[in-house]
Parts: structure tokens; sequence; C-alpha cells
């Protein structure tokens, strides 16, 4: 019987949320999550993953304790469908964001990246969001002539 | 059934995904201090090596420079030098003590970066115990601004005075030399002095030593003090064999000697070969024997019946009293 009965109540609250929406012809508010996909009723794109691209950096060559350059990027949205971007983290690594020890001597302890300058909000499907990152020299009182005339790496994740 | 609704919702939606990571690559770059350019010393050298170069180019502010030297095996500071003491520019000059071939590197500084570049070789010469060269002054026995001597004093040389004109005493002093009271002779042979006694600042010290010098033996070299010299009783300079030894007295302050006071030569020490530069005011004492040249930056007193073996050249007046001055052991 009292399974019965909470049966006969799943049943109507589809009713009435289905007749709600059908009858009422209101303002509906979706959401979709970064792993959703549609079931069957969607039409939009699916969930393409934010790219980051950046510019030659501008500003004189770093040097310990010197001038600051700014490196400019953008984060793309390649899908169709809008994305949020709400965060940006800038770091010195390798590829893939693996640790930089490419330069003996000369590691990402030796600069420091300001945060990054955007305006977080939604990506419409093909478009982009531009932003700023500041790099600099640290002088840490050691020998860093290793660090003379490096490029170094940065590693941009969007999400 | 939420994304149902959504779809089945006839208004307008403000849908968007909640973007999975992106990334991607950027670059930064880091320059470059610029190191000196054209460091150069000249193929062979005395004991005195000028190291020049061109200022580092590039836009870096370069604190200052620092020099080493390096004989092919070991570097060592250069110029008075170092990482943490640095000159704003070139050129310097190094003192070598010891003759060699060296390479030069001059290193720019900012911050913690370096840039070094080096010269070519130089050949240093030293002749650690090369006499020094009087020159016009060498005839005299007694070169002052003026010379007075009370007493029945003899030289073996000349006597004169420049830049004034007083000598005096003479008779009853006496000299198998000239006297020039002033005039281009004497003017000439203070120039040589005055040569030859920047050429005893420069020499390296071999040795140091401080106090009264009573019993020392000294070997040739270059024996430095930097206060007064004092000798109460006797000091010996032992040639070691060589009749060509020689020893420089460096004294960065006064001399003096007492009374009965007497300098040895043995082993072939020769007092032509024996120099005195002294940075003040020397004087012998009374009956005392003093071998060499004496070259005074002030005035020199030789003590009544002192005698001296060599020569009295000063800056400053030269007093004399019934002394002996001779250039050799055999009157």
């Amino acid at each position: 019987m009292t399974q019965l009965n909470s049966r006969t109540k799943k049943i109507a609250i589809v009713a009435i949320t289905l007749a709600l929406v059908l009858g009422g012809g209101g303002i509906a508010f979706a959401y979709w999550t970064s792993s959703g996909t549609g079931t069957g009723v969607a039409t939009t794109g699916t969930s393409t993953g934010l790219t980051v691209t950046s510019s030659a950096p501008t500003g004189s060559a770093l040097s310990p304790g010197g001038p600051t350059q700014t490196v400019a990027f953008s984060v793309n949205n390649p899908g169709t469908g809008s994305q949020a971007v709400t965060s940006v983290v800038v770091s010195v690594a390798s590829a893939g964001g693996a640790a930089w020890t490419a330069i003996p001597g000369c590691s990402a302890s030796d600069y420091s990246l300001g945060t990054p300058t955007i305006t977080y909000g939604t990506i419409a499907g093909g478009g982009s969001l531009l932003g700023s990152v500041t790099v600099t020299m640290v002088a840490l009182g050691t020998d860093q002539d290793a660090c003379q005339g490096v490029t170094v790496p940065l590693y941009f994740v969007a999400s | 059934m939420v994304l149902a609704i959504g779809s089945l919702s006839s208004s307008s939606a403000a849908a968007y995904w909640s973007s999975p990571a992106g990334s991607g690559a950027g670059v930064a770059s880091t320059g470059v201090l610029s190191p000196p350019s054209d460091v150069t010393v000249p193929a062979s050298s005395g004991s005195s090596v000028t190291v020049g170069w061109t200022a580092s180019a590039g836009v870096l502010p370069v604190e200052g420079y620092y020099v080493t030297r390096n004989d092919g095996a070991v570097t060592v500071a250069a110029c008075s030098t170092s990482p943490t003491s640095l000159i704003s520019a070139g050129p310097c000059t190094d003192t070598v003590a010891t003759a060699g071939t060296f390479v030069y590197t001059v290193t720019a500084v900012y911050r913690t970066w370096a840039a070094s570049a080096s010269s070519g070789t130089v050949t240093v010469v030293i002749a650690p115990y090369g006499g020094l060269d009087l020159g016009a002054a060498a005839s005299f026995s007694a070169l002052g601004s003026a010379v007075t001597s009370g007493g029945p004093t003899t030289l073996r040389g000349d006597v004169g005075s420049s830049p004034g004109v007083a000598v005096t005493g003479f008779p009853p002093a006496a000299t198998s030399g000239t006297i020039y009271a002033g005039g281009a002779t004497a003017d000439s042979a203070k120039t040589a002095f005055t040569n030859a006694y920047a050429d005893a600042l420069t020499r390296v010290p071999t040795t140091h030593f401080a106090g009264d010098q009573n019993g020392s033996t000294f070997a040739p070299g270059v024996h430095q003090t930097g206060g007064a010299f004092a000798l109460t009783g006797t000091m010996v300079l032992d040639g070691g064999g060589d009749p060509g030894a020689i020893f420089i007295f460096q004294v960065d302050a006064a001399l003096n000697t007492a009374a009965g006071s007497t300098i040895q030569l043995i082993n072939g020490a020769s007092p032509e070969n024996v120099f005195w530069q002294v940075n003040g005011a020397a004087g012998t004492g009374a009956n005392s024997t003093f071998e060499g040249t004496i070259l005074a930056n002030g005035a020199i007193t030789i003590g009544a019946g002192g005698t001296l073996i060599g020569r009295a050249l000063a800056v400053d007046a030269i007093t004399l009293a019934s002394n002996t001055i001779r250039f050799t052991e055999v009157p």
C-alpha cells in the first residue's frame, strides 16, 4: 500500500510539472553542466574544450629585478554553444604544464607572474575573451646567469 | 527531466556550458647582459700591467666591473677589484709580484648577472730586486732643497741644492765633487731623484717588517714597513754571495737610527745596491754608520760624526755635521 502511494505521488509530480510547462508557456531557465550532453531533445552543440592562444610579449626583455613584460592572451571557444570562463591560471611551465627543466640553473622560480587581467564571463560559440598577464624576473641574490637570453615558456589553463 | 523541461520551453533560454578546461602556451623573453669588449693588455710589461676595455654595450646599466688575472692555472683578483668591489670603468693598473704570462678577464656586473671578456696574453717581466736608476742624481753625495754642513764634513760626490740655492758650510766641509747651489745640473738631479723615488714606490714588497730592527738580518728584496724605521743597534744585509744583490727598503714614515748604530753588509751586499725610500724625514744617530742611498720625502740629518756609505737625496734640506759621506766601503 505504501509503495503504491509513493509511485502514485511521483507520477503525479511529473504530470504536474509537464502540465505547468506545456500549459503555461512561461520562462524556463536551462543550465548545462560541463559534462552534460543532450538526451534526444537537445539540438545544441557539444561542449568543446576551450583553447588559449597568446601573443608575443611586449616590453623590454626581462632581467633580474628589471622590466615587466606583458603577454596578451585569448581564451577561445571553438564550439558552437556558449561556455562560461571563470578562471585563467598562468604558470611558467613546459607544454602540458610539466615542470620547466630545459635550462640548467634557470627555472620557474627565477620569474614571477602577475594575476591575469581578464573579465570573466560567457563566450559565445566561436567567440573569445581577451586578457593579459605580466611577467618579471626576480632578483634572487644568487647567480642567475643561466637565465640570460632564455625564452620563458608560459602555460595557460582556462576553465 | 530538467533537460526535457528546458527543451520543451517555448521561450528563449540563457544557455551555456560550464566550460571544460582548456590550455595554451606562450612565452616571455629574457635579456642578455653584454660583456665588455676590447680587453687589452700590452704584449709585455713590468710589474704594473695596464688593463683596458670598452664598456658593455646594450640597454642594461652595468653596475661596474671586476678584473681577474690567470696564469694558465690559477685565477686571482686583479686591479684591487672583486665581485663585491667593482670599478666603474677601465683602464686599471694591476700590480704583479711574479713574472709570467697572464690573461686578464674583465667581468661586467648587473645585479645577479655577469658577462666577461678576456684579453690576449701579457708577458710580465719583473726584476724584483732591480736597483733604482738614480740618473743624474747618481753623482751626488748630498742633494736637497738646501745643504748645510757644520764641521769638517767630507764628501766624495757632488753637493747640490734645488730648488733652493743654499749650500753652506763649505768649507770647512769639502767634497771631491762639484757644488751646485741651484742651477740646471742640480735641477736635473732633483728630477732624477724624484723619478727614482717614484720607482721605489712601485716595487712590490717581498717582506714586511715593523719596529726596531736591531739584530735583524735582511736578504735581498723589497722590504716594506707601514710605519717608521728604527735601529738602535746593528742590522745586517746579507747578499747571499751575490754582488748584485739589491735591497730596497720602503719606509712609509720617518727613519731614525740611534747613536752608534750600524748597518753591516755581508756576503756580497754593496751599498750601491741598497736604497731607502723614506716617506718622511730621515735622521741617523751620532757616530753611526748607515749604508745605502737615502731617498727622503722630507729632510735628512746625518748625526754628528756619522758615516753614510751611499747618498743623501732629499726633497727638503740636508743637514750635516762633521760627517763622512762616500759611495763605497773603501774610502
